[in-house]
């Protein structure tokens, strides 16, 4: 997968892995959400393959009663925010993760969110997600379609 | 003097780098969730089984995936390991598989126990079979994962076919 830096329009390699809580006290200072208070949710994070930097986090809390996964909480670190942020991509990429994760559990790539009511039109249009009461979700080729865009750098 | 206003993100662009806490009081995320499940439930029993079948094979390939990325060799991830599953989700008896990738039965059953090795026309089949989900090239680099494992491995044919080399670089 890739990120765009902002300003040259360079692609840089970037990977999604899990994160522990001690390697999150190292960069916490980047994040305005506290994301050592979580609990009981997956952490990962996105980093820059040259750099070792991570530039993104993401809690996910796992419903393998409704074959789901719900996107608990989701950032970019500060200085990738705004308009003079460096990266383009990173939530992007953080949300076709955890596409990829609900395909592999076998919950047909169904995710979910509970969204920021002024901000659920956005999701739809940037993401391609659905309404489900107070939720977003997408499933199935909705997911993949993202997936592709944005973890799938091959083709 | 700067307009603080002016640098503030605006909400698309929150949309494009977060998802903030929920902000739902207790009672209110415990009726959200409520709403979700029963959604949820609709939404799976009007999956088809076309969309499952989708949804299995796109399992597979990145299972797939990942072993490539991240796997040791092992038999039991083997090509034909993963052409077994990839039968197992198609419900489909071996001859008939046979048949639609037009291949003889008993090449195929070759391949399913790793008895025969993979051509580049098989996998070109495979990707097409898979309506194009699972790659030619995943398929093949599962069998070269197997290959790569007997060359790291295999000391006898490594020192046999050294004793062919005349003259090697040595250095140091």
């Amino acid at each position: 997968m890739h990120l765009v830096r902002c300003h040259t329009r360079e692609t840089v390699l970037a990977e999604i892995s899990p994160i522990v809580p001690e390697e999150l006290k190292l960069v916490q200072n980047r994040f305005i959400f506290k994301w050592r208070e979580l609990a009981d949710t997956e952490l990962y994070a996105l980093w820059l393959v040259e750099e070792k930097e991570v530039v993104g986090l993401m809690a996910l809390k796992d419903i393998p009663d409704e074959l789901r996964i719900e996107i608990v909480l989701l950032e970019s670190s500060r200085e990738n925010v705004g308009k003079k942020k460096l990266y383009e991509r990173i939530a992007g990429c953080l949300i076709a993760f955890a596409c990829r994760l609900a395909f592999l559990r076998g919950y047909f790539g169904f995710i979910s969110l509970i969204p920021k009511t002024r901000l659920t039109a956005h999701y739809q249009t940037l993401y391609g997600f659905e309404q489900y009461g107070r939720h977003l979700g997408m499933d199935l080729d909705r997911s993949q379609r993202l997936i592709e865009q944005y973890l799938n750098d091959e083709r | 003097m700067k307009d603080k206003k002016l640098e503030k993100p605006d909400d698309l662009e929150l949309a494009a780098t977060r998802v903030y806490p929920h902000g739902l009081s207790a009672t209110e995320k415990v009726a959200a969730d409520a709403e979700m499940k029963r959604l949820r439930m609709i939404r799976l029993g009007k999956t088809s089984e076309n969309q499952r079948l989708y949804a299995e094979i796109l399992r597979l390939k990145y299972q797939i995936e990942d072993y490539l990325k991240y796997g040791k060799y092992e038999d039991r991830h083997s090509f034909g390991a993963f052409l077994r599953k990839y039968l197992t989700i198609l419900n489909r008896k071996q001859k008939d598989f046979a048949q639609e990738i037009n291949l003889p039965p008993t090449k195929l059953s070759q391949l399913l126990n790793d008895r025969l090795d993979v051509n580049v026309a098989l996998v070109y089949r495979l990707e097409k079979h898979s309506g194009g989900l699972i790659s030619a090239t995943d398929w093949w680099n599962l069998h070269a994962k197997k290959i790569e494992a007997g060359i790291l491995f295999d000391q006898a044919t490594r020192e046999a076919e050294g004793k062919n080399v005349k003259r090697p670089l040595v250095f140091g």
